[in-house]
């Protein structure tokens, strides 16, 4: 415990964020009573929370997920189902949809150890796909394109408990994600994603950490997949279609590989544009989503460290011109 | 050199395993479920091995693992649509001249296919292959994502989601083919896949720009050394990858009418043969299209078609389990390093 107390009080943006969510509601009463404008940050909490753990395996062992939207829509249906069938409360089945969704990407791991970057990523992929065409054609159980009913997490039809939960999420996948890769096996992930035949030189381990990865990153997925689920009130299929990886790759990446925040962070604003692109532009249908591809293309060749890498040149020159020395020093190379 | 010879027999008995088995199963499905399975099979195998050997080129000489190949078809069923309907009205349907409009049109929508590859490669990854060429694979791999979701908004923004599709280039007599009455659009479209698999064998292997292709496929710092012009050889790779897609999508207009994401299907297939056959060997992925395409059929007949996606993936997971590498693949291990 006294290690995750220290971790707390390292994080100072953590207390930042606290204070803020604690503080808002209380200073804009009437944002607050918006239920649209809820609805969309906890959208943006939980796309933000999909994108850390999707971030955790992409920017560490650096292989990308494709199937992530699966494996996230796998916690979803096993808690719903097991509320349903075992009748027991959702808070409960939560954990079911984290540990589904934990042992598929145990599994994934194991699957896919034998093959490298690309390999693993479309197994990974197919895997989904196949999941996806499995939900789809059992209608008996997950009422395939008709949808499911889940029950809902809360019984009041406001939004703003889920608002505190979906933040509280968010900071929990962030915390805890980071909290192992600062830890011995972040170490161990970032050798095998720079070079594995180095790292096994050095005595990591690759089976070991990657399966470990896929666990942890898709546990979290499954978790909130099953939050997600028990808010929304309703499963369908699509959730695991690959659109949704590709939306949640988009924040990753515009938000700065190999950070966990800076997707996190990242979330917010975006869905804020969407929004605003989506009401104010109606006539131009899907028009947000050639901006967000252009802006992927344009970071990826130019810009590899996306918003986290702006913010530290930005952060860094502000303290050079208050003449503090430590802004230089701070600052480190881009990965 | 035992080790050698020993690959090599596994590699040809796995290979003479996945010929029989497929041979078994086309046997069994003409048997059971008619001709029209076979026939069915040739066209989309045909399509497929298209699109698939495109994606191959591109990985094998490039490294990108190209996830807009789909949205290459979809451009191509784009033009040819466009310039269908103009050329049609333009110079009418009759006589010689309304006779080679179809060839026009997919000859045009090829060489949109061709200037979009051209347009990516100068765009896209010339600017990433001058910054770095650390973590290639993924970065390229991103860009295609963000490609292809551009390339599908795009369409969505400009000309709509509904469906623009023809009944036909041709309109003749279906000709009777064992006893199956086949359209001739089906008839044309493997025929022009077969002669587009045949000039892309012809390029790799005879003409200097193919060698250079296999040389950067190769060693591209040797190719380099070699005075080999890498930066043409990635553009013309690309340009050649994405032209065959566009040239699947037009000529398989009259089946596949032109919306936006029209190229999902097509891309997840021809991902699958590319694995199935081994990331980069532009053969493997031929011979691949073909037997998926019969996979897929067979499963549909005989399953149900809302199975056909479903066994085919699990399948393949099942053989990269044995054979990681692909049925057709050798050990690639280094070109991950990159």
């Amino acid at each position: 415990m006294g290690a995750i107390a220290d971790h707390l009080a390292r994080r100072r943006e953590v207390l930042a964020v606290l204070a803020l969510v604690l503080v808002l509601p209380l200073v804009l009463p009437a944002w607050f009573a918006s239920e649209d404008l809820l609805r969309l940050i906890i959208g943006a909490a939980i796309i933000g929370a999909l994108a850390v753990a999707f971030d955790f395996t992409a920017g560490y062992i650096n292989i990308i997920n494709f199937g992530f939207a699966a494996f996230s829509g796998t916690g979803g249906y096993t808690s719903a189902l097991v509320a349903i069938h075992l009748g027991i409360s959702p808070w409960l089945s939560l954990l079911f949809g984290l540990l589904g969704a934990a042992m598929l990407g145990f599994f994934t791991g194991l699957l896919t150890l034998r093959f490298r970057g690309m390999y693993a990523a479309v197994v990974a992929w197919f895997l989904a796909l196949a999941l996806m065409g499995v939900v789809q054609n059992l209608p008996e159980i997950t009422r395939g394109a008709r949808g499911l009913q889940v029950p809902h997490l809360l019984s009041s039809s406001s939004n703003l408990p889920y608002f505190y939960l979906a933040v509280a999420l968010l900071l929990f996948t962030y915390l805890a994600l980071k909290l192992v890769t600062e830890s011995h096996a972040g170490l161990a992930f970032r050798a095998l994603g720079q070079n594995m035949e180095a790292a096994r030189a050095s005595g990591v381990n690759p089976a070991r950490y990657r399966i470990m990865n896929f666990t942890l990153s898709c546990g979290f997925a499954g978790l909130i997949g099953a939050f997600s689920a028990h808010y929304i009130g309703i499963l369908t299929p699509n959730i695991m279609d690959t659109w949704h990886t590709v939306e949640i790759l988009v924040v990753a990446y515009l938000g700065g590989r190999g950070t966990l925040w800076g997707p996190a962070v990242v979330a917010f604003p975006l869905a804020l544009v969407t929004e605003f692109l989506r009401t104010n532009f109606s006539e131009y249908p899907g028009v947000h989503l050639v901006i967000y591809g252009v802006l992927l293309i344009v970071v990826t060749i130019r810009y590899p460290g996306g918003f986290a890498e702006l913010w530290r040149t930005v952060h860094a020159r502000y303290r050079r011109l208050r003449g503090s020395p430590a802004g230089e020093a701070e600052r480190q190379p881009a990965t | 050199m035992s080790t050698l010879t020993g690959r090599l027999s596994r590699t040809a008995v796995s290979r003479g395993l996945v010929l029989a088995a497929t041979a078994a199963i086309v046997a069994v499905a003409t048997e059971r479920g008619g001709a029209f399975i076979v026939i069915n099979s040739l066209v989309t195998g045909a399509m497929l091995a298209l699109v698939a050997a495109g994606l191959a080129l591109a990985f094998g000489v490039m490294n990108v693992p190209n996830f807009a190949q789909g949205e290459f078809f979809m451009v191509g069923t784009l033009a040819a649509f466009l310039s269908h309907r103009f050329l049609s009205e333009s110079l009418g349907t009759e006589g010689f001249v309304g006779a080679m409009v179809p060839l026009l049109t997919i000859g045009f929508a090829t060489l949109v296919g061709a200037a979009l590859g051209v347009l990516v490669d100068r765009s896209m990854f010339a600017p990433l292959r001058r910054r770095s060429r650390e973590e290639w694979v993924m970065n390229t791999f991103v860009i295609t994502v963000g490609l292809s979701i551009v390339l599908i908004n795009v369409h969505q923004l400009v000309w709509g989601t509904d469906y623009k599709g023809i009944f036909g280039y041709w309109v003749t007599q279906p000709v009777e083919i064992l006893n199956v009455p086949v359209g001739f659009d089906r008839l044309m479209a493997v025929v022009i896949a077969a002669v587009a698999i045949a000039a892309l064998m012809f390029l790799l292997r005879c003409l200097p720009a193919g060698r250079s292709m296999r040389a950067v496929a190769q060693d591209e710092a040797g190719a380099m050394l070699m005075g080999i012009d890498i930066n043409r050889t990635h553009m013309l790779t690309l340009a050649i990858s994405s032209a065959l897609a566009a040239l699947a999508g037009a000529a398989l207009l009259f089946m596949f009418p032109s919306f936006p994401s029209v190229g999902v299907q097509p891309l997840y297939l021809a991902w699958t043969v590319v694995i199935l056959a081994g990331l980069g060997t532009i053969g493997g992925a031929i011979v691949g299209g073909f037997v998926l395409a019969f996979l897929q059929t067979s499963a549909s007949y005989f399953v149900g078609a809302e199975w056909q996606n479903v066994i085919p993936f699990t399948l393949i997971i099942v053989i990269l389990l044995l054979r990681p590498h692909g049925l057709f693949g050798r050990e690639v291990r280094g070109i991950w390093e990159q």
